[in-house]
């Protein structure tokens, strides 16, 4: 919303030294956020009236001519025009050099120079009103037609050359932009009176009152006025008013009207837009022949009735509709636009005048659902209170008057079934204290208060407050609003700041968080992996290759896009996405990620009152990216190994899944990961089809997903210390030859405890190839040997030796291979 | 006897002399003084030889064995001097080489590093769910019914919910403040504590907005808190992001869940509060609404607005971690792309 500087001074006198940009500092600090201060005197710089004293054709160019033109007392210079309307004697806008101006109304502003045009030189330039953004103040009737400000002195402004332009058309204004968000919730604030009234209040300045008027009263022979759904309108003023004739607007009010950035239309219309800019009251004109059966009526709308609006549209009504109608048809959609029917035109003598109060959801609703949000349903669609009606025909009828001084008010009907009772609030000086955190005095509390409009009497340890009208449609009912009042007029950064009592408590420990965090820096810092965030939904290809059908899923009503309607039920599709993203400029990466997925198969544990939320748990999921399947799966294997213990559980164990593996697995490679006996998750490698339906190709994936909530519910394990070794322990290697169906960890069991001297079994390398026939292969191990009761010698290590290769070969038939 | 010992020690004279390196050194000494050395092999002989030659043979090999280790010592010490003075023979230019790249996204880093400066002040975590319902995420947070808020919220309501009201309608939580009644009504006050959390709004996206991103809110629940003992949150906040002091201000602000409203904005860091582009030339940039709950949102909270009173704070975090690192696009932070993550290992 744009507010003008000098129109706000109309209504308040404001500290004298105040600066626009301390101005702007001060609203946004205690009221709504200015957005932007314009100065629109560096917009018109190098702008000037100039008088245009002789005219003579250019030598070269039959369109232009030479204007011999008065750019200050005594100064004449030649301008080179094309302007079809240039007579001698002419005010004009003159852009000197150094201007900017905007060719034919076009393009960004451009820096006038002395120029020679066709071969004569022309000092600046005469200025049609597109090309300085005046086409609203001084609309073109012809091509090629400039500016003519003489008819301004005929309405005694006094023009002189020189004259800076914004100052002769009393453009040298400040416009203050302010932010409609923070508005949301003062409809009061939307009009300059509202602003003005607030400024009134944080300088501790004077507001003067608006005009009042001694209305006519109701002739029902001219005009009856009905309000059949007082919830949606609750009050409806119908003013009849004769003898207009007037349709020129004075230029001060259009000018005021541009500077909202609304174009002038005739002056009816423009009053009703000057009082909707000065109060936030919208209002409206009918023609009075046009409303037929010499009644208003404000109903709902009826099924199947329609309405010609102001914008040429046609829109069909639903009973939910609030509609002004006349004795047979709706004339006008209540609060959001006019009917193009009555609508005034310019043979219209005799006037409808209405201001009315409407009920905002209703307005909203029907706006929103029909396009049409005006300045009109944006203002009623934050509640005005049903008092600023009556301020609007006060405002409208003085304005009128001096504008076409023949005008008469015939009848004048204010239907307000049930005025509302004043709205109280009770709230004691302490309150107000010990929120705000200092000590104030009874009366700079209600000076501050009564400044705002509110009715204040000391009762007991505190006030007793009206609330005023315009404050009370839902902003200000209880006394915590109070507190924000006294606060912001203080100024919350002049609060003294107070730090919150010291109590000390019990240290904050919180394992279940804690474990996310180590989760997250084992695998980063010590695993070298990548954290990512998928969102919460994802494309059902990533679903289907981790075999989950997405009907199954939470979906969402409106989804970012069709295929992308299902969360995620497991993170799994998360690394599929991620690793298909990535496959593209990586040839190996490990990326992880820790986050809560959707099961609707179950419960969320801490629901409140009848709610029943999805189960939402806890994942780590990760994926290794890599060449071989071999080297990536062992990988990420090795990861979730180090990761257990990495997050203070005890070791991993695996299991084979041979009966229900993950959908996504490749036969074989899925195995379900362990720790402390319980299943916290699996591990595999991603399949060919799989990897195919997530569009991954040419590049292993193996993958794991643990639930992070399991790991928290298992006791944390703190290893403990065992005794190094009193005499040397002694490891020595053995490669042997086994079948390719034999696995290492029938083989690590075998060693261990074959000998009472063997304390580990540690896999080195398998080979195949040369020297190993074909369905074998060549595994190399270490062995480790202690003896807690004295050094091992040659020929002990030979015994232990010789008893793993025996025990190897009756298990497994492996021959010992020749070093 | 005795010429074996002179013929050995010429032997390993010479070869000592003409040693280069410390491994070759290392090796003669091996076959010297090692356990089948030639000079082990000689001294182990003294006991071999016939008495009347023993006492000579044994003087000899002994002085042997002395002037040899001398000698082994003096050119080890002058081939160390020789290395030494030679320097490194490889190219310190070449890159280092280190296994690990991994990296913590730069959202969740921020995340816990705030969590551990809240946790220094003793305030809990807590971890609301994402799915949550219009009861907790509007109607406890006196959101009025058919207020315009609702709507600007642009919440993911799921599927199944089209006709249903309050608690049984669920969404996607379009912010974190419905953790804070569900807090209210399982603990006991006082409480101080920080829930931070994803949310998601169906909105367009672009540089600057996505659908799905974090926010970071804490609430202090106590007899007395002055709500200008709110700006402790704040600061801790922003001084734990900015590691420096930050000049921060607060204005009023309109939010139904806070009675009154705050907006609290920070000094540009980019131009100090001149003004320049990135604070659009205002010198303070939004950073987060805040303010004491409403007395409705209390009651929704099963707690007296009589008895207690808060404050509340807000924050974005992805446009913190966006200023922490000059990030220009938004959508990086959800791309899981290496090329973007990989600059935060």
């Amino acid at each position: 919303m744009k507010l003008s500087l000098q129109w706000l001074k109309e209504y308040v006198d404001l500290p004298s030294q105040i600066t626009p940009q301390k101005l702007a500092y001060d609203i946004t600090m205690s009221t709504v956020e200015v957005e932007a201060v314009h100065q629109l005197k560096e917009e018109f710089a190098g702008m000037v009236v100039g008088q245009v004293l002789e005219i003579s054709p250019h030598p070269k160019a039959d369109r232009l001519r030479i204007a011999k033109t008065l750019i200050a007392p005594g100064d004449a210079r030649t301008v080179v025009c094309g302007g079809s309307n240039l007579t001698p004697g002419m005010f004009v806008a003159l852009g000197l050099p150094g201007a900017l101006v905007r060719w034919h109304g076009e393009g960004e502003p451009v820096k006038l120079e002395i120029t020679k045009i066709r071969g004569v030189e022309s000092f600046g330039m005469i200025c049609a009103s597109n090309e300085v953004g005046l086409a609203d103040l001084f609309p073109a009737t012809a091509e090629s037609e400039i500016i003519d400000l003489t008819p301004l002195t005929k309405m005694g402004m006094e023009l002189a050359p020189g004259m800076p332009l914004a100052e002769a058309l009393g453009l040298d204004d400040v416009i203050l932009h302010i932010d409609n968000k923070s508005l949301t919730n003062r409809p009061d604030l939307w009009g300059h009176y509202g602003m003005a009234r607030e400024l009134a209040a944080i300088y501790g300045c004077t507001l003067r009152p608006l005009p009042s008027q001694q209305l006519v009263a109701e002739n029902v022979d001219l005009l009856r006025v009905a309000i059949e759904d007082p919830q949606r309108c609750s009050r409806y003023i119908g003013t009849v008013i004769d003898g207009c004739s007037v349709r020129e607007t004075p230029f001060w009010m259009r000018r005021r009207l541009h500077l909202m950035g609304q174009r002038s239309i005739n002056l009816l219309v423009d009053l009703t837009n000057y009082v909707m800019f000065a109060l936030g009251q919208p209002v409206h004109v009918f023609d009075y022949e046009r409303v037929a059966g010499k009644q208003i009526v404000v109903r709902r709308a009826k099924r199947g009735e329609y309405l010609q609006l102001l914008d040429g549209k046609k829109y069909d009504l639903l009973d939910q509709d609030l509609i002004i109608a006349d004795g047979k048809a709706p004339v006008a959609l209540a609060g959001v636009m006019g009917g193009e029917v009555s609508g005034v035109a310019a043979t219209t003598r005799r006037i409808v005048f209405e201001s009315a109060s409407f009920e905002p959801i209703g307005i909203r609703r029907s706006a929103t659902r029909l396009g049409l949000r005006s300045e009109s349903s944006m203002r009623f669609e934050k509640g005005i209170d049903a008092a600023r009606a009556r301020l609007a025909v006060d405002l409208f009828l003085k304005l009128l008057k001096e504008s076409d001084a023949g005008t008469k008010v015939l009848s004048c009907c204010d239907c307000f079934p049930n005025p509302p009772k004043a709205l109280t609030v009770e709230v004691e000086l302490e309150f107000i204290e010990s929120r705000i955190g200092q000590k104030l005095t009874e009366a700079d509390v209600q000076r501050r208060l009564e400044s705002l409009g509110f009715q204040v009497s000391r009762a007991g340890k505190g006030f007793h407050l009206v609330v005023p009208t315009w404050r009370a449609t839902g902003d200000v009912s209880i006394a915590e609003d109070i507190v924000e009042e006294v606060a912001r007029l203080i100024g919350y950064d002049n609060l003294q700041f107070v730090p919150p009592p010291v109590q000390l408590t019990q240290a904050v420990i919180q394992p279940q968080f804690a474990i996310v965090q180590q989760t997250r820096e084992h695998l980063s810092a010590r695993e070298g992996l990548n954290e990512v965030l998928t969102y919460p939904w994802i494309e059902e290809n990533f679903l289907q290759a981790a075999g989950i059908d997405p009907e199954k899923c939470v979906q969402l009503q409106s989804p970012p896009s069709h295929a992308a309607r299902a969360l995620q039920p497991s993170l799994i599709p998360g690394m599929l996405f991620a690793a298909e993203r990535n496959a593209r400029y990586f040839k190996s990466f490990g990326v992880f990620q820790v986050s809560r997925v959707f099961d609707p198969s179950a419960v969320y544990p801490v629901c409140g009152k009848s709610e029943k939320l999805p189960a939402q748990p806890r994942l780590v999921a990760l994926a290794i990216v890599g060449e071989s399947d071999r080297d990536t799966y062992l990988r990420a294997k090795g990861v979730v190994e180090g990761l257990l213990p990495g997050v203070k559980r005890s070791a991993a164990e695996f299991r084979a899944l041979d009966v229900a593996p993950p959908a996504w697995a490749a036969k074989g490679s899925a195995l379900e990961v362990c720790c402390s006996g319980k299943s916290v998750g699996a591990l595999g490698l991603l399949s060919l089809p799989a990897a195919q339906k997530a569009g991954i190709a040419d590049v292993a994936v193996a993958l794991a997903e643990l639930s992070i909530d399991t790991l928290a519910s298992l006791p944390a394990q703190i290893s403990n210390y065992k005794a190094l070794p009193q005499y040397p322990m002694v490891d020595f290697e053995l490669s042997l030859i086994f079948d390719e169906k034999v696995r290492w960890a029938d083989i690590a069991r075998s060693l261990i405890g074959c000998d009472p001297l063997v304390v580990g079994a540690a896999f080195l390398d398998e080979y195949r190839g040369e020297q190993v026939p074909a369905g074998k292969k060549s595994i190399s191990l270490r062995l480790t040997l202690s003896d807690q009761k004295g050094t091992i010698n040659s020929e002990q290590s030979a015994k232990v030796a010789n008893s793993v290769v025996e025990r190897l070969k009756s298990s497994y038939g492996a021959e010992l291979r020749a070093s | 006897m005795l010429d074996k010992v002179k013929h050995l020690g010429d032997e390993a004279r010479a070869a000592i002399a003409q040693c280069r390196s410390l491994d070759a050194l290392r090796t003669l000494e091996t076959s010297l003084f090692g356990r089948k050395g030639s000079l082990t092999l000689l001294l182990k002989a003294i006991k071999d030889v016939a008495p009347q030659d023993k006492k000579a043979f044994g003087q000899g090999v002994n002085a042997l064995k002395e002037e040899l280790g001398a000698a082994l010592a003096q050119q080890k010490s002058a081939l160390l001097a020789l290395k030494a003075e030679q320097g490194v023979d490889f190219d310190v230019t070449l890159p280092g080489s280190s296994a690990c790249k991994g990296s913590q996204h730069p959202t969740l880093r921020m995340m816990n590093d705030l969590n551990e400066s809240f946790a220094s002040l003793g305030f809990e975590i807590y971890e609301g769910p994402e799915i949550s319902s219009e009861a907790y995420c509007f109607d406890s947070l006196n959101f009025p019914a058919d207020h315009p808020a609702r709507e600007s919220m642009d919440t993911f309501w799921l599927r199944g919910c089209e006709d249903k009201k309050g608690a049984e309608r669920l969404s996607l939580r379009p912010h974190l403040t419905g953790a804070s009644v569900r807090y209210m009504q399982t603990h006991k006050p006082p409480f101080r504590f920080v829930y931070p959390g994803r949310v998601a709004r169906n909105e367009s996206t672009d540089a600057g907005h996505e659908r799905a991103f974090f926010q970071y809110e804490a609430l202090i629940v106590d007899r007395q808190v002055p709500f200008s003992s709110g700006r402790l949150l704040v600061d801790t906040i922003l001084e734990t992001i900015f590691g420096r002091k930050v000049k921060t201000r607060m204005r009023a602000g309109f939010f139904p869940f806070v009675e009154p409203g705050f907006e609290i904005d920070m000094q540009c860091l980019v131009c100090d509060g001149k003004g320049c582009s990135v604070c659009k030339r205002v010198g303070w940039l939004e950073m987060m609404p805040g303010g004491p709950p409403h007395p409705n949102v209390f009651r929704a909270g099963g707690l007296d607005p009589a008895i207690w009173q808060g404050f509340y704070i807000n924050i974005g975090l992805d446009r913190l971690v966006m200023m922490r690192y000059g990030i220009d696009d938004i959508r990086l932070l959800h791309s899981t792309d290496l090329r973007f993550l990989r600059q935060f290992a």
